[in-house]
């Protein structure tokens, strides 16, 4: 097993509030983490200290060898390779779909504007909003643009993705087309880490199953074992209220 | 009817003095265009480093500097920095007063337009920043990218608000001996003891001059809002 990303000691608190209390784990490559858990319990949190978006309190997170918490490292050369969608899109207003996608690829990889482009109306094409390629986001439903958001990740070629409730925004009609773009990514060995509230997406799709609640991964396991046999009373209780 | 042919013609035509207003027009625009230019590069800059320094907590001690140049030019009269300018600093008379006055109101536009622009930058959601730079941009790059084309566009009402008050603001140059356009309706005004009708005339460029800008203001916003228009969530 390829580790992608380890993570040591991890800790992160606001004040005095202490949101992440000892975390350790790590993600394999073509790992799918699905992370569950009730609201307040630190997901989104942990998710977005993997890209650094938050700042450990202490702690480490080694992605492919390197320790991305030490000083010196250059936070935007491991943010390349590190993919994320987040629950409301943040897709840029004032940009088209197509320069949403190509503005990063030309600005940091330096690809030319053609290439840019072209990969971005493949990508578009890929999750069937190429006849949407020069609006403007506004112009697009929800579903719409968390799908324009993935495909925008995805022209960095990121080595991992963190998904952050992706589908939490959208009406429930929706949900289910950026989730078999997702379902696609994973088919395709992308290692993924999804923070979600959709139990049947993380039972279908994910390899790897986490509870989230207080600070803490309280309980971890396939998805079949974590939905047949939860052996602890948090998650049951949390099951309980979801299922 | 004759009267006011009368006027004009004592006013304006007679030893050329409709050239007063002519000269006090063009450093009336010259002085308004330069300290514009000043007051929108300044005041951005200014408006970046408080609004990293809000967002970071770098940059402390340009952060500081910022808030004092802002206190002071925002808690004085311009009148009074422009004779600071024109009797204390600048008193070497190679200096005209024209550049004096482009510096004076720069500076002191720039004070504004540095709020104008922070209230802006702060306008845009966090997630914009972080979206940007979870594709790996730099903070700059977001910024320069991102968010400020959107904040841009957020404070065009206000900037060129501002930017009307400038052109009116300009009307005290004569107090550093620069003959702006007030200045050239009172010289003819003290040569022909009419004060109302080169007063009048003056008011009424100052009147055409704001019109037209804002006109084209509305325009300019109209067209950046092209992408806005449809909106279904």
């Amino acid at each position: 097993m390829d580790k992608l990303l380890e993570v040591k000691n991890l800790k992160k608190s606001f004040g005095d509030h202490l949101v992440l209390n000892d975390i350790n784990t790590s993600i394999n490559k073509s790992d799918v983490l699905c992370l569950v858990g009730p609201s307040g319990g630190g997901k989104s949190t942990f998710l977005r200290t993997l890209n650094l978006l938050e700042t450990p309190t202490s702690g480490h997170i080694i992605f492919d060898g390197i320790d991305i918490t030490a000083k010196n490292v250059n936070i935007d050369e491991v943010r390349k390779k590190i993919g994320m969608v987040f629950q409301h899109f943040n897709l840029f207003p004032h940009l088209t779909i197509t320069q949403n996608m190509t503005l990063a690829p030309i600005k940091i990889l330096k690809m030319s504007e053609t290439d840019a482009i072209n990969k971005a109306h493949k990508l578009l094409d890929r999750v069937g909003l190429i006849d949407k390629k020069d609006t403007y986001p506004n112009m697009l439903s929800g579903g719409q643009k968390q799908r324009v958001a993935i495909v925008r990740s995805l022209m960095m070629n990121p080595e991992v993705m963190l998904f952050d409730e992706p589908t939490s925004a959208l009406d429930p009609e929706m949900v289910g087309e950026v989730l078999d773009v997702m379902k696609e990514l994973a088919r395709e060995k992308m290692t993924m880490v999804v923070v979600t509230h959709e139990m049947g997406f993380a039972r279908e799709v994910a390899n790897r199953i986490a509870f989230l609640d207080g600070g803490q991964f309280v309980y971890e396991n396939s998805p079949d074992n974590f939905f047949k046999n939860p052996d602890n009373e948090r998650l049951k209780t949390f099951l309980g209220k979801v299922l | 009817m004759q009267k006011l042919l009368e006027a004009i013609t004592i006013n304006f035509i007679k030893d050329n003095r409709y050239l007063y207003i002519v000269t006090g027009f063009k450093n009336t625009m010259i002085i308004t265009f330069f300290a514009t230019i000043i007051g929108i590069v300044l005041g951005l800059i200014i408006a970046l480093i408080r609004t990293t320094y809000d967002n970071t907590r770098k940059l402390k001690v340009a952060n500081a500097i910022c808030h004092i140049y802002i206190t002071v030019i925002r808690g004085t009269p311009v009148v009074i920095q422009l004779m600071i300018l024109f009797f204390c600093i600048f008193t070497s008379r190679h200096v005209s007063g024209v550049m004096i006055a482009i510096i004076g109101f720069g500076m002191n536009s720039a004070a504004y337009v540095a709020e104008i622009f922070r209230s802006g930058l702060m306008s845009i959601e966090v997630g914009q920043m972080e979206a940007g730079r979870s594709l790996g941009l730099s903070y700059l790059d977001t910024m320069r990218y991102i968010i400020i084309p959107q904040a841009f566009k957020v404070v065009l009402p206000s900037l060129c608000n501002e930017f009307i008050v400038l052109i009116k603001e300009t009307s005290i140059a004569g107090y550093v001996a620069v003959q702006d356009l007030t200045k050239g309706g009172d010289i003819i005004r003290s040569r022909t003891y009419d004060a109302w009708t080169p007063l009048l005339a003056v008011a009424g460029i100052y009147l055409l001059l704001t019109c037209i800008f804002s006109a084209f203001a509305k325009r300019l916003e109209q067209s950046l809002r092209k992408n806005e228009r449809t909106n279904n969530g």
